[in-house]
């Protein structure tokens, strides 16, 4: 056993508390940032993965493919923040459940 | 395999495991944004550790950005809320599904750190362009969306 999958069993655990986090909260800004926790997991994962198993055999290629993920990650955050900040100036709240109200 | 290395990660991850479920149990945002912040960069830490500095660098800025965000809109945003009943049947079984899949492929063989590489692929310029095009693209769209919506 080498320290990376020592990595990798610690990186499982925090994406099954990044998805605990998301079912349970009900506060928004708690919830982006188990989002934001289980997005960086799973690229790490991912990474690791792909590289040290060899299935992509380019490094600089597999480097490149994560760095766009994570640039992903980080434009979906900046959208969700976005809708969160109008949400509580129209509603003054942000729990998830009081949402229902938008509905026409 | 080098003792040191392996008394490090445990140490890292027993840390960054603490303070994530600090951030995911606390009732107050700003001590969960203390936890969310030690969690992240503890994760670039492991990321740098594991041969792979690129990616540290990018997932550590990206981390402190999202920090900044959340810190500068937490304030507005203050309010303790009751949490849902955590452990009735079906999370515990979605939590557990999860780690099962995820826990497969690491039961597979030991796996080596990658290479060390400071590098990288020539392309990575033009994907990196096309996205910042998009994220650019798509925060002047929510721009519209909101000032639109503010006149109604």
């Amino acid at each position: 056993m080498t320290y990376v999958n020592v990595y990798l069993a610690g990186l499982v655990v925090l994406t099954a508390i990044s998805v605990y986090g998301i079912l349970s909260s009900r506060n928004w800004v708690k919830i982006l940032m188990c989002l934001e926790v289980l997005g960086l997991s799973l690229i790490f994962i991912a990474s690791l993965l792909s590289l040290s198993l060899n299935s992509i055999s380019n490094i600089g290629a597999a480097q490149t493919y994560l760095v766009v993920l994570v640039a992903v990650d980080s434009g979906i955050l900046g959208v969700l923040i976005a809708v969160i900040y109008v949400l509580f100036k129209k509603m003054g709240r942000i729990e998830v459940d009081k949402l229902s109200e938008l509905k026409g | 395999m080098n003792p040191v290395d392996l008394i490090f990660s445990v140490i890292v991850v027993v840390f960054s495991i603490v303070s994530l479920l600090y951030a995911v149990t606390s009732k107050r945002l700003q001590r969960a944004l203390v936890g969310f912040l030690a969690c992240t960069v503890l994760m670039c830490i492991a990321i740098a550790h594991t041969n792979l500095p690129v990616l540290a660098i990018v997932a550590l800025s990206i981390a402190l950005g999202t920090f900044v965000a959340l810190a500068a809109i937490s304030p507005m945003m203050y309010i303790e809320t009751r949490e849902r009943g955590v452990w009735s049947y079906i999370l515990p079984l979605v939590i557990g599904l999860v780690l099962l899949v995820l826990i497969l492929p690491i039961l597979v063989r030991p796996i080596h750190p990658p290479q060390l590489s400071w590098s990288l692929d020539p392309f990575v310029s033009v994907l990196l362009l096309a996205h910042g095009l998009f994220i650019v693209v798509t925060a002047f769209t929510m721009r519209l969306i909101i000032r639109e919506g503010e006149k109604i």
